[in-house]
């Protein structure tokens, strides 16, 4: 895939739709060609009462000039982000960092997401499609209200496998019990992963234990998204610390201590 | 005729904007989004003599028009940042500004010695380090302690010295007039604040490290006032830092005594601001009929 020139530009807030459980899609004229999933951007929230820093967020889609977001509003930046209407600017540097790999190669394609790690699965359902390649995504949130996108993956094909923890939909119990269920006799392939770091770390060693190789999407604090602060590390299997937003946020799950 | 540039003692800058360190990297990120030669200088991150590995995380926090890091001088060592880091720099003609720290005195003499006999144009002495030797205390907080340093340093190298001053002491001026005394070629100030931000659930503080540095808008008062009060103490020339976001910010450090300026934090927040504020320094000097920056500094009044 073509690699898109990083740029920071004010773009136009093109659609705000909030979704259930505090959940929107932003849509923002971004003009970038393209990305791959797994990649971010750093939007700059409305300065409102000493909000200093960038927040990083997924690049979920880019339909022509337009890239979509999907975020929850779970503190004041991203509470301020929900404010903003369409029609007003918003300052977007990206894309950011490196993506999921083998996209397009991988025959039996299989994402494990959990809450907003659905995002950049959105995409890839299209790369996925368009490579005329089966999908299936094994999706885990708490309850129903939490699954999104259930409608866009169904038209994109996806094979949706779902779990939640109260049972409201799907599997009752743990994405990993249900991987376990489906997968009891042979492994994946390849998987992408992209979801709190909990499930991050039960998938890195589900597909250990499977021998199945495995991207881990992880998500860590960041101030800058440029690879200048170093606040944003991990530690890789050398025991040295490496940038998330630089080297990551996708590293091969062998590869990093999570 | 109009002379963007900056001369600190015997250290020429074409403008008198410099990347803080730590801030920057190595100059390799940011040059996606300007070419970095059009720094009047760049800071590295902090160089150590042997590499270190830094601190676990979390290691920032947000705080109100601020941030915490505690990095924890993660960096490549002094020896890997001359084979693989300063080439770029060289080929790019960026002037260099090698920021160094040392957990002991003979450290610091070791890595100033090693940069002697390479390219860059200064050493900016970050004296906000413990020193393992004095049961921890930072150099920069012991007057006599930061006047050693300064003083080791400067007679195993010969280029522009220029010395970091910690806001976390006492009297800053008093360490400032020690430092001078000792053969600092200029002063730059400030580094971070200590501080902490502590979760209330957990009752832990929320950087892994307990406490760390502050920096960004919320420093900038701080930092004005100490450039302001040093300015009126010392001969050298001051390098004001401390939460420069705009143009505004850069006046007031040059009124305040500071003959050249450090964008550190902002860079995180708009990877192309050195470059705009360069720019808008250079518009706002010649609309106001000036023929150097110069002629801005210490013109303050009323103090
Ligand atoms: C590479 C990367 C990709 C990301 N992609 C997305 C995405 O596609 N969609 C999305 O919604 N978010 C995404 N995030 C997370 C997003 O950046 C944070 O949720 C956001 O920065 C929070 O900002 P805030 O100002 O609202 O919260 P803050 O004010 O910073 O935090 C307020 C409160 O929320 C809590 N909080 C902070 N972050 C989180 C979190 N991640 N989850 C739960 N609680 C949190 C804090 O602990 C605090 O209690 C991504 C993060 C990274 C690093
Ligand atoms: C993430 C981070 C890392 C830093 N690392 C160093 C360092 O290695 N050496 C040093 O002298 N100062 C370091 N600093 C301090 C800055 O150079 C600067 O003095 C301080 O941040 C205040 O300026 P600001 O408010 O513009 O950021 C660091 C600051 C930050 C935010
Ligand atoms: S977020 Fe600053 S180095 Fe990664």
């Amino acid at each position: 895939m073509k690699a898109s020139l990083i740029q920071d530009r004010l773009c136009d807030v093109v659609y705000q739709i909030p979704l259930s459980a505090n959940y929107y899609r932003l849509g923002l004229h971004s003009q970038i060609d393209q990305f791959t999933p797994g990649q971010f951007a750093m939007l700059a929230v409305p300065q409102i009462a000493g909000v200093l820093l960038r927040r990083p967020f997924s690049l979920a889609k880019q339909d022509g000039p337009i890239t979509e977001i999907l975020y929850k509003v779970v503190g004041k930046g991203t509470q301020a982000l929900s404010q903003v209407d369409v029609g007003k600017k918003i300052w977007m540097l990206g894309p950011l960092g490196h993506g999921f790999n083998e996209i397009e190669k991988i025959n039996e394609g299989i994402a494990v997401a959990g809450g907003y790690g659905i995002a950049p699965f959105y995409e890839l359902a299209q790369i996925r499609k368009n490579a005329q390649k089966p999908f299936t995504i094994y999706y885990g949130a708490r309850t129903q209200s939490d699954l999104l996108y259930l409608e866009q993956f169904a038209e994109l094909g996806v094979t949706l496998k779902i779990s939640t923890e109260d049972g409201s939909m799907g599997f009752h119990g743990k994405i990993t019990d249900l991987l376990n269920q489906d997968f009891a006799e042979r492994a994946p392939q390849k998987i992408w992963s992209c979801g709190p770091m909990g499930l991050l770390s039960a998938i890195k060693k589900w597909s250990a234990a499977k021998q199945t190789d495995v991207e881990l999407s992880i998500e860590e604090a960041m101030g800058c998204g440029t690879g200048i602060c170093l606040g944003c590390v991990v530690k890789d299997q050398n025991g040295q610390y490496i940038r998330a937003c630089k080297e990551g946020p996708v590293f091969n799950g062998a590869s990093i201590d999570v | 005729m109009f002379d963007y540039s900056v001369k600190l003692k015997n250290l020429k800058l074409k403008n008198p904007v410099i990347a803080a360190s730590g801030t920057f990297g190595y100059g390799e990120e940011l040059n996606d989004f300007f070419p970095v030669e059009n720094l009047g200088a760049l800071s590295t991150k902090g160089l150590s003599l042997k590499p270190r590995l830094g601190n676990p995380m979390p290691r920032i926090i947000e705080t109100p028009s601020g941030m915490i890091n505690a990095i924890g001088l993660q960096n490549v060592g002094v020896e890997a940042f001359l084979e693989k880091k300063l080439p770029l720099l060289e080929k790019r003609q960026v002037t260099v500004i090698a920021n160094i720290f040392g957990n002991t005195l003979e450290e610091y003499i070791e890595i100033a010695k090693i940069l002697e006999s390479s390219s860059v144009a200064a050493i900016e002495l970050n004296i906000s380090c413990p020193n393992v030797k004095a049961g921890g205390m930072e150099f920069g907080n012991d007057p006599k302690m930061a006047a050693v340093v300064t003083e080791e340093v400067r007679k195993v190298f010969s280029r522009h010295l220029m010395v970091k001053l910690s806001p976390n002491v006492t009297s800053i001026v008093e360490i400032a007039k020690k430092v001078e005394a000792a053969g600092a070629d200029s002063l730059s100030l400030i580094n971070t604040v200590t501080a902490m931000v502590i979760n209330t659930q957990s009752k832990k503080p929320m950087i892994a490290n307990g406490v760390g540095g502050l920096s960004g808008p919320a420093i900038r008062p701080i930092a004005v006032r100490m450039v302001a009060q040093t300015y009126q103490a010392v001969k050298i020339p001051i390098v004001g830092i401390g939460g420069i976001t705009e143009l505004n910010d850069i006046l007031e450090f040059m009124i305040a005594g500071a003959a050249a300026i450090q964008i550190g934090t902002s860079n995180f927040t708009k990877p192309k601001i050195a470059q705009e504020l360069i720019d808008q320094l250079q518009n706002h000097l010649k609309t106001e009929g000036l023929s150097s920056p110069q002629e801005l500094v210490g013109t303050l009044e009323g103090f």
